[in-house]
């Protein structure tokens, strides 16, 4: 087992240097870079950039060196913990990924534990009473929050608590709270916010998990040890939940690899149209205005939070799955 | 581009004198607001309760310890205002040209610019330029002082020029139309400066941009020490603050865009005290050197608080009335979506007269790589068709509620050089017309479609490249109509987006057929050479002929393509209008003549033009910005009366 995790972390290590050379080549790859960016940006304004400017810009950014060169710069830095300086915030990386960090995973947290709170009862009981009326319920409902972009659902339910409720939307705090230290009306002015948020990311989840969870027991349930269990008079509860609800909740638990990365920067769509200050929105401007340094590090970071999560849920695997324990074993 | 084509922007924009922007201004002004600073200089000064508090607690010197004996007396709009609260804006991105934080906008300014387009003192008094217009002597309004409380003098003014401008490894923007040649201190409150050529309107230049903090002075007290000339351990300083190079650790400290070092002094009126990736905001400036006409030191509102949110969102904090004013990011588009919530938002929106020639103007490419479509291009029957074929009342009605003016592209109305002819020139809607000259350039036989094929019988299609337009904007729809009044006279088109930085590239080379994009730089979008795009081969070869002859430029073949003889004619007339004056008869003369060309040959189609731009207000704003100086062809000029925004309801 200790054999199998070494091993896992070495070809991770590898992983992660081939991956750090494609992110950046491939943030080097649309036309253009930062100061073609920002250029344009500055045109749009209606300045005029004069060649002499442009040469001073990237002398600035030192863009007029060779990729290679400001890559290994960049990864070199990257080992000692140094993501270097976003072009666009004139700020370090670090700093700009931490000052998100606590809201982003508050949010995404809270929104998970609703999807696996509201999905797995929801997903049990449609595939332990299928076709029922509530199971119809559950599925067109299901159907339909897999069905409709998020970030279409953020704006109509935006729409609809200001006209209906007049609840200040977008952003966490409405305006008289901005300022304000924590207190009690600015707890009650952030749950205010909360929900939009909370529903709109955890729909399209919720959706999910019930449909795969439907759908993995009900293949569970209609197999022979269940029937030779019901015939032996076990109870139902202990049928369901010691067996089939564990084997169902499998391929749930392989897709925690993902959560992992999705808990810091999924749903940038809806934080962007909910102005949530989040690292999704942080990210695909860091993107848009190829601002290198800081969409190159959080590229990485998210590569490797996916990995560690994939590593993660294939040890939760061996630990909830015998089968797959026993396999590894007989191969060892 | 050849250099300085800024100049000629804001040459040709002082000469914009604005009738319709200053007979909004004209009957809401209140007595004396168009005085000049000394007829109208109040004796006593006051100060906001928050800065008198601080006074009396000893944290500040007194207010007219703090102010200039003459500070600079700033016209109100509508009334004086009264002190106090916070004022609550939505930024779009962290750069610094947003609302109310348009930190090139809302600094004080060498000279300012009124609404009729006279000049009063600003930061400077006083100047006296040489015969030949490449020396400037400047006085600098003695007693001011920065935001932290030291004196202001020629020093700060000759170490922007000299120590930043000139230094080498410093970035600076020069918005002079002519580079620097030196800069010199004369004695505490005056100093001068020299160019490499003339600079004749270079108190315009100063009335804009290049004559507010940053670009024009900056704090020489503070930044010194991060100077490698000044402090001979910059060096070993920026390594401890962990840059490379004294350069590096510099630029972190004088750069502005887009968290700035806070602790830097500056002369905005409000400065900034916190800025995330979430929010900023600025704290008012108790040594701000500008009062209201009744001796009120401004700003009357105390903080100014900043979220960067998405465009969608920003309208919809508009809409909500949580966004206090709201003017760079409006749309006309929609104007309908901000008046239907008026009331429930308790907000105005107001309609300030816009400035552009065009909203949208189509550059077909006189350079286009295609020698089929290069010969139609160059055709002027075939440009006539293209734009008589548009039917541009029906643009008005549809996309801007018939609040623009159909319209060539050309100089708008307030322009002081204008010839009606020049907007009517070709901007009647006769496909008719459109389709017998195409008739007559030999495109008769058209394919099974209905289009019309090249002259040789080959298939005939042209491809009109945009950026990528946002979702809900109108820009698409305007295309869209254009592709069909095309398609209507049998010119097949295409439409294709592109990502902006892309966008900027291609319209540079001979690979595209049409780009579009805003006529709003008046008489430079005219030009074959600086940044517009009709004639990308020929714009590089003479912006490298008119290098070479400043006496820069490389060696070797010359770039692009020779443009024939009256085309560089033409251009060398834009590049002249920058060294002429613009009060002499030979300045309009000039802009007649340039204005003349694009009416008569279309270097640019235009569509509709003179949009209003909204200015979306909640009710308790007051003093709210209602035209422009018609120095600005763009609309962050709103911004330099940020100063004068009260709230009624402190």
């Amino acid at each position: 087992m200790l054999h199998y995790i070494v091993r896992r972390i070495i070809f991770m290590a590898v992983l992660l240097l081939v991956l750090s050379l494609v992110s950046f080549l491939i943030i080097q790859l649309p036309p253009g870079d930062y100061l073609s960016t920002m250029i344009q940006n500055m045109r749009n304004l209606g300045m005029t950039v004069d060649d002499e400017m442009i040469r001073a810009l990237e002398d600035r950014y030192g863009l007029d060196k060779p990729v290679m060169l400001q890559y290994l710069k960049w990864f070199g830095n990257l080992l000692q913990g140094d993501m270097g300086r976003s072009f666009q915030w004139n700020e370090e990386v670090t700093d700009l990924i931490l000052e998100r960090l606590a809201l982003t995973v508050t949010i995404s947290v809270a929104s998970l534990i609703l999807v696996y709170v509201l999905a797995v009862p929801i997903g049990i009981y449609s595939a332990t009473h299928p076709y029922s009326p509530a199971d119809y319920v559950f599925t067109v409902a299901g159907f339909i929050g897999l069905a409709t972009p998020n970030f279409l659902l953020a704006l109509i339910l935006m729409y609809l608590t200001f006209t209906h409720l007049g609840w200040s939307v977008g952003g966490l705090f409405s305006r008289d709270y901005v300022l304000e230290p924590w207190s009690i009306g600015k707890v009650i002015d952030l749950l205010k916010h909360l929900p939009i948020p909370l529903i709109v990311i955890g729909t399209a989840g919720t959706a999910e998990i019930i449909r795969i969870l439907r759908g993995s027991l009900l293949d569970e349930l209609a197999k022979q040890y269940v029937i030779t269990a019901r015939a032996k008079g076990l109870r139902e509860g202990v049928i369901l939940f010691k067996y089939p609800v564990r084997l169902a909740l499998n391929p749930i638990i392989s897709t925690i690899g993902y959560l992992l990365p999705a808990i810091v920067a999924g749903e940038t769509l809806v934080s962007i149209v909910l102005s949530l200050p989040t690292i999704g929105p942080l990210l695909l401007r860091a993107l848009q205005a190829q601002d290198m340094y800081l969409a190159g590090s959080m590229v990485m970071l998210l590569s490797g939070l996916a990995m560690l999560g994939t590593l993660v849920s294939d040890l939760m695997l061996v630990s909830i799955d015998p089968r797959i324990r026993f396999e590894n074993e007989a191969r060892a | 581009m050849f250099k300085n084509c800024f100049a000629v922007a804001a040459a040709v924009a002082l000469a914009l004198v604005s009738p319709a922007a200053f007979a909004a201004g004209e009957g809401e002004e209140p007595e004396g607001s168009t005085g000049s600073a000394t007829s109208a200089m109040p004796t006593r000064f006051n100060e906001a309760p928050m800065l008198a508090e601080m006074v009396a607690n000893g944290e500040l010197p007194p207010v007219d310890e703090r102010m200039p004996a003459e500070p600079m007396v700033r016209p109100v709009f509508d009334e004086i205002g009264t002190y106090g609260g916070t004022l609550f804006v939505y930024h779009r991105d962290p750069s610094p040209w947003q609302d109310v934080g348009d930190m090139t906008e809302i600094s004080p300014r060498f000279f300012r610019q009124n609404l009729d387009g006279s000049f009063d003192s600003g930061l400077i008094v006083d100047h006296e330029q040489s015969d030949d217009y490449t020396s400037l002597v400047l006085h600098v309004r003695p007693g001011m002082r920065w935001s932290d409380g030291d004196p202001l003098d020629a020093e700060d003014f000759v170490f922007a020029f000299k120590d930043m401008h000139l230094k080498e490894g410093v970035e600076m923007w020069n918005f002079m139309g002519a580079p620097l040649q030196d800069s010199q201190q004369i004695s505490e409150y005056s100093f001068s400066i020299t160019w490499t050529e003339p600079v004749p309107n270079i108190v315009t230049d100063f009335a804009g941009p290049a004559g507010g903090a940053w670009v024009g002075l900056q704090p020489a007290h503070y930044l010194k020490k991060w100077h490698v000339d000044f402090n001979e351990d910059a060096e070993a300083l920026a390594k401890e603050e962990g840059f490379d190079t004294w350069e590096d650790a510099f630029r972190s400290h004088y750069w502005w865009n887009p968290s700035e070092d806070l602790a830097r002094p500056t002369i905005h009126p409000w400065v900034l005290t916190s800025s995330d990736t979430v929010r900023k905001v600025m704290e008012r400036n108790a040594y701000y050197m500008v009062v209201d006409p009744a001796g009120n030191q401004l700003p009357y509102i105390d903080t100014v608080v900043g979220e960067i949110v998405d465009a969608e969102t920003y309208d919809l904090k508009i809409i909500s009335g949580e966004s206090d004013i709201a003017y760079l990011f409006t749309t006309f588009e929609n104007f309908s979506l901000y008046k239907q919530s008026e009331e429930s938002g308790d907000y105005t929106v107001h309609l300030v007269p816009g400035l552009f020639g065009s909203e949208m103007g189509l550059q077909p490419n006189w350079n286009v790589a295609d020698p089929i479509k290069r010969e139609l291009i160059q055709n002027r029957d075939f440009r006539i068709a293209l734009s008589v074929a548009i039917n541009r009342d029906e643009i008005n009605e549809v996309i801007y509620f018939g609040q623009g003016t159909p319209r060539q592209a050309t100089v708008p109305e307030s322009f002081s050089v204008y010839d009606d002819a020049w907007a009517q020139a070709h901007a009647q809607y006769d496909p008719e017309l459109a389709n017998e000259l195409l008739d007559g350039m030999g495109l008769t036989e058209r394919d099974r479609d209905g289009f019309r094929l090249a002259a040789d019988g080959s298939p005939l299609q042209f491809t009109i490249h945009h950026q990528v337009i946002e979702i809900g904007s109108s820009r698409g729809e305007l295309l869209e109509l254009i592709k069909e009044y095309w398609e209507d006279v049998g010119i097949r088109i295409e439409l294709r987006g592109h990502e902006p930085a892309f966008f900027w590239e291609l319209t540079d080379t001979d690979q595209f057929d049409i780009a579009v994009r805003a006529f709003e730089k008046l008489i430079q979008h005219l030009a074959a050479s600086t940044e517009s795009n009709w004639a990308p081969l020929w714009d590089q070869w003479l912006s490298e002929v008119y290098a070479r002859e400043a006496g820069a430029g490389s060696e070797g073949d010359l770039p692009g393509e020779q443009p024939p003889e009256w085309i560089e004619e033409h251009d060398r007339r834009i590049y002249k209008a920058q060294q002429t004056p613009e009060q002499s008869d030979e300045y309009r003369e000039l802009i007649y003549q340039i204005a003349e060309a694009q009416a008569e040959n279309l270097f640019w189609i235009g569509t509709v033009g003179q949009v209003p731009v909204p200015v979306v207000a909640q009710n308790r704003v007051g003093n709210v910005m209602t035209s422009f100086v018609p120095r600005h062809v763009w609309t962050g000029g709103l911004s330099e009366f940020a100063d004068q925004l009260y709230l009624k309801d402190q």
